[in-house]
């Protein structure tokens, strides 16, 4: 067990190991109320090949099984799952992302029975033909109702733009096809190759006895075996170097056009403290060029080329990265042209006097992050799969230069990389 | 500094303040309360605040304000417009980081403050009334916002049954109003619906945090607030009407179907049945073991999301589902039948534990988010029955399966909402 405690953030930290390869980590928050559990799989939506761990053989599932197993999973043999965490108390709930699956309950009692509990079922397989078959009405229904939002659909659009092969184009919860398709066994699969302790964390957070409930769990994971603890090979086919469609259109009932804007990034960095670098050094760059602080922002809104809806963030992945850019518009092509003009005239100065003021607003947010537990545990484990340590953060922030920022803003507004995605009203 | 309780503080001004250091940011807010009278009046008074953060004397355009926010570590500053019972409510927020995690000592508290309070009661003006560029501006937002509604079908249908369920009340008023009038309006109207709320409205301010005395002792001299009223509702319209039910549906391309149902409970939070009323609505649509979840969703997998919600100062409550559109007539009769059955009493021993639980689990964690302590507080504040979270968990405790089902009874279906694909 290794204790950390950040004087600066005032927090401490536990870290453990366990023989099977389950790791620890507990916040540990005096005088909270609330405690917070949650256990994140290394396994996502962009998980669908991967090599099987049982046979060697290469194998693909259907787009959104990590999704369908996430809502599996909280089916039992004798009990409902929601039932054990509703007699404790506690509220339970999961979701499932392009990288990972997490489950989590919250409770303000009876929190070591609620984590066994929580430890339980996300390791106990059990899988019924009548159970899945009720679980695609389900979620055939979320589905339809992700296709009424018009921000979720207009973001596959652009992804599907983006990438022609790189399963993150896809939906996260899959398409009515794909879903119907799921069998028990195609989820068995998925449990056995990605749910062992070593592709897993386990996050607590709260007033908690960190010994006692290192124990426990240890007492718990020996009652289990696990069939193999190496974990799968994920695969993740060949990314083209260009954009697969530069422009998705699509009509919807809404109240005005939307735009998402993506520009490709094809340059990955080599070790995972570089992409960390990357990912804030670009949204520094892009909160110089685009936040409401910024000189065109404030000359789109005045223009009224673009409203409070507008927003600019970079994402960066260990296998994929893009800047996004998305905003509400009557003037769809205005918008973008001005946005593009604008990105021709990027000024040193500009730059340099936006890099000065800013590093006070990351440190408030940095600060912030540790007020939220959902939203603390989450960046966590963003993190820690990065192998980056959440309290050196600021320190990799710092680390940042502005040459790095002058150098971003000549290559990654690239044209050729540059993908558009519209939704127009259908009245229009 | 551990039973989480507001205190009033000494002042001319209503000012509640609830001292805690477990946060590792402070939060202030301010509250102005305007009965709702008309939709042109709502649509004016939800307009002022979006032009008032545009510009004040001291920090006259957006950019600066948001500059002088980076250099206060992020400090957020934001508003809202809400709706609790017939008033209107205009929110403004600060949060920013408690100084005890900076090196720098730069008195964020009082600088964070002054930014916040300069754009309130002293705005930048032309020609004695609001600068007409952001008035035009902030307009046509506004109109984008309204019209915007549609896009989140969700709340859309919502706000639609309760529309018009309450057309002929207050109730029934929009909280940002309506497209129509606030073209109709002009920039030296606004400005003198701004002078009046400044110089009449309801205020109170509330404060979660660690702040230090000097800064709370000297504040609140400076600032001008309009009354020294605090937001006490004492204007809703809580009859009952006594009708048939009302069933309304609209067309529209959608994949998912909205089914929701309005119903009036007559209970408000001031009055002893509440906490009986709050047990009701989590066995009923609270959560995920709640009657209609399980038969709705779980046993029949007639819908992705079914809830229900009550709104406490008007005394409403709302079911929302989404389901496929063939299944109207069936997810109908279940939320009937599943109130009916409530009413009779017809509910285990453990779903009633549950439902109870449920609710003294969200309360609790309530405790430990200064926003969710201030929202709290507040709508116990405009109820004129001023209760911390842990009084009201002892309240909810106490509450029967007798009370449970009395309670229960006095719901009544008002009006049926669904939005459908075109057929």
């Amino acid at each position: 067990m290794e204790k950390v405690y950040d004087k600066k953030m005032k927090e401490i930290l536990i870290k453990e190991k366990l023989d099977n390869g389950l790791h620890i980590y507990i916040f540990n928050k005096k005088g909270f109320t609330k405690q917070y559990a949650m256990v994140s799989v290394d396994y996502g939506s962009n998980d669908i090949e991967f090599i099987d761990v049982e046979t060697g053989e290469k194998v693909r599932t259907p787009e959104g099984i990590a999704h369908f197993l996430e809502h599996q999973l909280f089916e039992d043999k004798e009990a409902s799952i929601f039932d054990k965490f509703a007699d404790l108390g506690a509220s339970a709930n999961a979701y499932t992302s392009f990288n990972s699956t997490n489950y989590l309950f919250s409770s303000t009692e009876n929190f070591n029975k609620a984590l066994i509990n929580l430890l339980n079922f996300v390791q106990t397989p059990y899988f019924t033909d009548k159970s899945v078959n009720k679980e695609k009405g389900i979620i055939i229904q979320e589905i339809k109702m992700y296709q009424d939002d018009p921000y979720w659909r207009s973001l596959f659009n652009l992804l599907s733009g983006l990438y022609s092969t790189h399963p993150v184009k896809n939906d996260i919860a899959g398409t009515v096809e794909s879903v119907s398709s799921i069998s028990p066994e195609d989820l068995y699969l998925c449990h056995k190759n990605f749910y062992q302790p070593a592709n897993m964390d386990l996050i607590l957070i709260g007033d908690l006895n960190e010994e006692k409930i290192i124990n426990l769990v240890k007492e718990n994971q020996l009652q289990k075996s696990f069939s193999d603890i190496k974990t799968p090979v994920k695969v993740i086919p060949e990314e083209s170097k260009t954009v697969n469609k530069k422009h998705v259109e699509e009509e919807m009932n809404i109240s005005r056009p939307l735009v998402q804007i993506a520009f490709k990034d094809i340059e990955t960095p080599s070790t995972p403290k570089e992409i960390i670098k990357k990912e804030y050094a670009v949204n520094i760059l892009l909160d110089i060029l685009f936040s409401r602080s910024s000189v065109r922002y404030n000359k789109f809104y005045e223009k009224g080329i673009i409203d409070s809806s507008f927003s600019s963030t970079y994402i960066r992945k260990e296998d994929y990265g893009y800047i996004h850019l998305y905003g509400e518009s009557r003037e769809t092509g205005r918008m973008i042209s001005a946005i593009l003009e604008s990105l021709k005239e990027i000024e040193k100065s500009e730059i340099h006097e936006g890099f000065m003021r800013i590093k006070k607003k990351y440190l408030g947010n940095y600060i912030k992050m540790f007020n939220n537990f959902s939203s603390l545990a989450a960046e966590f484990i963003n993190y820690r799969r990065l192998g980056i340590d959440i309290f050196s953060l600021m320190k990799i922030i710092d680390e940042i230069k502005i040459e790095e920022l002058y150098g971003y803003a000549d290559i990654l507004f690239n044209e050729d990389l540059m993908v558009e995605s519209i939704v127009k009203n259908k009245q229009d | 500094m551990d039973n989480f309780k507001f205190e009033k503080i000494k002042s001319k001004y209503s000012i509640h303040y609830l001292a805690t250091d477990k946060f590792k940011t402070n939060l202030i807010q301010i509250y102005f309360m305007l009965p709702l009278t008309s939709w042109s009046e709502a649509a004016m008074n939800a307009l002022i605040p979006a032009v008032l953060i545009r510009g004040s004397n001291r920090f006259p355009e957006s950019r600066i304000i948001k500059t002088e926010l980076k250099k206060l570590y992020g400090a957020g500053i934001s508003f809202s417009v809400l709706k609790r019972g017939e008033n209107q409510l205009l929110r403004f927020s600060l949060e920013y980081v408690n100084e005890n995690y900076l090196d720098e000592n730069i008195n964020l508290s009082r600088k964070s403050f002054e930014l916040l309070s300069d754009l309130i009661f002293n705005p930048l003006l032309e020609e004695k009334k609001f600068v007409e560029k952001y008035y035009l501006q902030e307009k046509k937002n506004q109109i984008e916002n309204i019209n915007s509604l549609i896009n989140d079908k969700y709340n859309y249908a919502v706000e639609k049954c309760f529309q018009n369920m309450c057309k002929d009340e207050k109730y029934g008023i929009y909280k940002l109003g309506d497209v129509k009038s606030l073209k109709e309006n002009s920039c030296e109207e606004l400005y003198n619906q701004y002078k009046k709320i400044k110089s009449s409205a309801r205020s109170s301010v509330f404060m979660v945090g660690d702040f230090k005395k000097s800064f709370i002792s000297n504040v609140f001299d400076e600032i001008k607030l309009p009354s020294t009223d605090d937001i006490i509702d004492n204007f809703t319209d809580k009859t009952v009407p006594e009708r048939e039910v009302q069933y309304i549906t609209e067309e529209m391309s959608v994949n998912q179907a909205k089914l929701t149902a309005g119903f009036r409970t007559g209970i408000t939070r001031d009055m002893e049945e509440y906490y009986a009323l709050l047990v009701v609505n989590s066995l009923l649509g609270g959560f995920s073991q709640s009657k209609l979840f399980q038969e709705v969703r779980e046993k029949r997998s007639l819908a992705y999301y079914i809830n229900s919600f009550i709104e406490s100062t008007k005394g409403l409550m709302m079911v929302s589902s989404g389901i496929n559109p063939d299944n109207y007539v069936e997810v109908l009769k279940l939320i009937k039948e599943q109130i009916a059955a409530v009413v009779a009493g017809d509910f285990t021993d453990r779903e009633f534990q549950w439902a109870k639980k449920s609710i003294i689990n969200r309360l609790k964690q309530d405790l430990d988010s200064s926003k969710s302590l201030a929202a709290h507080y507040l709508l116990s504040v405009i109820n004129d029955k001023p209760e911390s979270i842990i009084s009201e968990i002892n309240n909810i405790k106490k509450v029967g399966r007798n009370d449970i089902m009395s309670t229960a009874e006095k719901i009544k279906l008002d009006t049926v909402y669904f939005l459908r694909s075109e057929e």
